[in-house]
């Protein structure tokens, strides 16, 4: 997604990394690996034994821009964001 | 092309992980990696492609993958998008010299009449019945050769021309031009172009497929097509390259008295045309072509006595009446008594195979069994995995498997217990020889991997079921030779270090289509949709059926056998026909809308043909209409091409625990969950083939089903 301008440069990462205080942590998932096979999703399920129909663990699959003349070149991306749970 | 990467193939994670290594924004080589997806569908794999910026996707019309890979060979041959050096090599002596493992049989002679075959040695007074080439317009043994041989070149004897495969090629290839390829492929003028300048141009260029190129009527010549394009660039084997060949290791059970089988199969494939007639009115399968057999045409060939009746049927673990397309075919013959009369199912659920059968013998579930795993295309290294039962156990001494669900068995136990009963060789006391005993699964796989690649059999401390298989270390150093001066190659290519690349197949140009009497071609075709006369269809069809119907696959489901698993089932509760908002607008619906749809031969089910069929109809299919016409709910999305109709083929089931295919065991009605049978299924849309009527379009050479491309009628309700 870092075309979108959603990318954190490496040096804004270091750089909080040597933040002093307290640290608060957080999950940074890198979206270019998430192929949207929802094995999260299912993992989640697994480990917090969710009933049928819950589910802390989600992917979003996000459709961008728009295909509608097949003799023009497409201009389309699909963004799968997975969102985790935080348990 | 076709393939869809990230969410298909066994493993998927595989090539998922290799995909991600290129494409990754902090490798070094993710901007100059470019992944073009050629493919109806926005997949998966195409939104990973397209993410670095630099990726591609190619909206090709379902059905003219050959014009396309036609198009990019005739684009590559004349201008010189190909490595000549590389397809001028003769022999395997040339080869070494120049510093290249394998070699092609561009150089090598064919005859110009049908059958058109190689010409031989002996046909040039050379002696030997070995390929011949030229070199410098004389003709020569290939194996005598030691330089290049003429490319682009032709010879005379006796009045009959003989060319080289290169030429036959290149004049295959220019039978139509790139823009009347792009103008039947719908695509925009110059992506042929392109894309084969920028393949040819590339450091390591590779195309590959899975099954769209090659589940369709033309599907063989098609991955054939795809084949040749790889040995234009030769990448074949090479680091970076196309890798035809994964490699399992292997075991054997060893017995003097073992029985092959003989005799014509009932799906009339493996087997040249054998009756008395000139031509034959139900199609035949080469054996060459056609390694595994046609299904579709089992179910047909059945219901009509042909080429002989069936008297019984044993199905293991497959689900036809659900993923055959055109199965209503399948329904009708489960349900014909006269057709089928005595049907068995082993199956780990009541599929709606099983459900249609007289007897089922309950398996255990597909993991919970002894056995082995071989490899896919996805792994380069040498691999079998060890599979082995979790939750049943095994009796210390006969080694006979205790399930823990009642009147379960595995699935080898079954047989092995059939085949007892039968009297059969090779099989109880001493049937794998003197002392070995094969009374049931254990025995068998225990014997099995004491034998050729593997040894120790299932003993527990050995390493094969500690490790859980037998793995070839994959480490990278392994992975490459360097011993060839003109480039890295694979170390793994099927088993074969040096060998010939075939582009033209002598073995399909000398099989008769069994309904013509006309032999087949031996280089890939311009072609679409073609019926088993390989006519294509008449052109009005399509004018009266504009939209194309299309499936796809989510990462999360297999086509029969996860729907009734319900946590798979909630990541997304139902399908719908998806839509392009082009098509949508047409038809003013859009998104939870309800469209109706029908093919050319849907119509059919209301027929006598399908008569038993008909009685249920309503309950397997709620959304059938009558008069041929589905109901389905659509979803506009750009992830579809203009002009499709595109159906999961997950949903929509009648058995394995959905409603729709309610079922009694001594007399008592067994549970279902609705959530099982939500969505649609699309497949008895399919066209059935205008000459045989009664089966889906199957391509004559390879004996593939027209799995995308049936045209449909949608209208909005």
């Amino acid at each position: 997604m870092s075309e979108l301008g959603t990318f954190v440069p490496d040096e804004v990462l270091e750089a909080s990394f040597k933040k002093p205080g307290p640290k608060q942590y957080t999950l940074w998932v890198d979206l270019e690996y998430c192929v949207g096979c929802h094995a999260c999703t299912m993992a989640c399920k697994g480990e917090n034994n969710t009933p049928v129909g819950v589910d802390y663990n989600r992917v979003m699959e996000i459709e961008v821009g728009e295909f509608k003349d097949s003799k023009e070149k497409p201009d389309v991306r699909v963004y799968f964001v997975p969102m985790p749970c935080m348990h | 092309m076709g393939s869809n990467i990230t969410a298909a193939d066994y493993p998927m994670q595989t090539r998922a992980r290799y995909l991600q290594k290129f494409g990754k924004r902090l490798n070094p080589d993710a901007k100059n990696f470019k992944h073009v997806v050629i493919d109806p569908r926005f997949t998966n794999g195409a939104a990973k492609a397209t993410h670095n910026g630099v990726g591609e996707w190619v909206p090709l019309k379902p059905t003219t993958d050959a014009y396309f890979m036609l198009g990019m060979i005739r684009w590559m041959i004349e201008n010189n998008g190909y490595k000549r050096e590389y397809l001028t090599i003769p022999n395997e002596k040339v080869a070494k010299k120049k510093g290249y493992r394998n070699w092609t049989d561009m150089t090598y002679l064919v005859g110009t009449t049908k059958p058109m075959k190689y010409l031989t040695g002996k046909d040039v007074g050379l002696g030997q019945s070995d390929f011949v080439v030229l070199i410098n317009g004389q003709p020569k043994m290939f194996q005598e050769a030691d330089g290049f041989a003429d490319l682009d070149a032709s010879y005379v004897l006796n009045g009959v021309e003989y060319k080289t495969v290169f030429r036959l090629l290149r004049e295959r290839a220019q039978e139509h031009t790139l823009a009347e390829s792009e103008a039947v492929c719908d695509i925009p003028a110059g992506t042929i172009a392109r894309i084969a300048q920028e393949f040819s141009s590339a450091k390591h260029p590779a195309i590959e497929m899975f099954r769209g190129p090659v589940q369709q009527s033309n599907g063989w010549y098609n991955g054939q097509a795809l084949c040749i394009i790889n040995m234009l660039v030769d990448n074949i084997d090479r680091k970076g390259g196309f890798i035809s060949g994964h490699k399992n290791y292997w075991g054997d059970v060893k017995a003097n008295n073992k029985r092959k089988p003989s005799g014509v199969r009932a799906d009339t494939a493996k087997a040249a045309y054998q009756g008395k007639k000139p031509t034959a009115t139900r199609p035949w399968y080469s054996g060459y072509a056609v390694p595994r057999g046609v299904t579709p045409n089992f179910f047909s060939n059945v219901r009509m006595g042909y080429p002989y009746k069936n008297k019984a049927y044993l199905n293991y673990y497959n689900d036809p009446a659900y993923t055959m397309p055109y199965n209503q075919e399948t329904i009708e013959a489960l349900l014909d008594v006269k057709a089928m009369p005595l049907t068995f199912s082993i199956d780990a659920y009541m599929g709606e195979t099983s459900a249609l059968c007289d007897y089922v013998l309950p398996d255990t579930d597909y993991l919970e069994r002894v056995g082995g795993f071989k490899t896919y295309p996805p792994i380069k290294t040498q691999v079998f995995g060890v599979r082995m039962p979790v939750v049943g156990s095994f009796d210390p001494k006969t080694h006979e498997y205790k399930a823990i669900r009642p009147d379960t068995k595995m699935g080898d136990d079954i047989l092995i217990t059939l085949a007892k009963e039968c009297g059969l060789p090779t099989f109880g006391k001493d049937g794998g020889g003197p002392g070995v005993n094969i009374n049931n699964s254990w025995e068998f796989w225990n014997e099995f991997y004491s034998h050729k690649d593997f040894k120790g059999g299932l003993d527990p401390k050995g390493s094969l079921v500690k490790l859980g298989g037998k793995f070839q270390n994959p480490a990278p150093k392994y992975q490459y030779t360097k011993n060839y001066s003109s480039g890295e190659y694979t170390s793994f290519p099927g088993g074969r270090q040096v060998r010939v690349l075939f582009t033209y197949l002598e073995k399909v140009a000398t099989y008769k289509n069994a309904m013509t009497g006309n032999y087949m071609d031996g280089l890939p075709m311009y072609r679409t949709i073609v019926d088993c006369k390989e006519q294509p269809l008449d052109p009005a069809i399509y004018k009266e059926y504009p939209m194309q119907l299309h499936t796809n696959k989510e990462p999360f489901h297999t086509q029969s056998r996860t729907m009734n698993n319900l946590w798979l089932a909630s990541i997304k509760p139902q399908n719908y026909a998806e839509i392009n908002p082009a098509d949508a607008e047409k038809l003013g619906v859009k998104t939870g809308d309800w469209v109706k749809v029908k093919s050319p031969s849907s119509e059919q089910l209301d027929s006598d043909m399908y008569k038993n069929f008909h009685k249920h109809i309503k309950d397997y299919y709620p959304n059938y209409l009558g008069k041929g016409w589905f109901k389905f709910q659509v979803r506009a999305t750009s992830r579809i091409r203009p002009g499709l109709f595109s159906v999961c083929q997950s949903y929509g089931r009648f058995g394995a625990g959905s409603p729709k295919g309610k079922w009694h065991m001594n007399g008592k009605e067994q549970p279902s969950d609705e959530r099982v049978g939500a969505g649609f299924h699309i497949n008895p849309l399919y066209m059935a083939d205008p000459v045989l009527k009664n089966m889906v379009l199957v391509d004559p050479v390879g004996g593939a089903t027209q799995s995308f491309g049936t045209p449909l009628r949608v209208e909005k309700i």
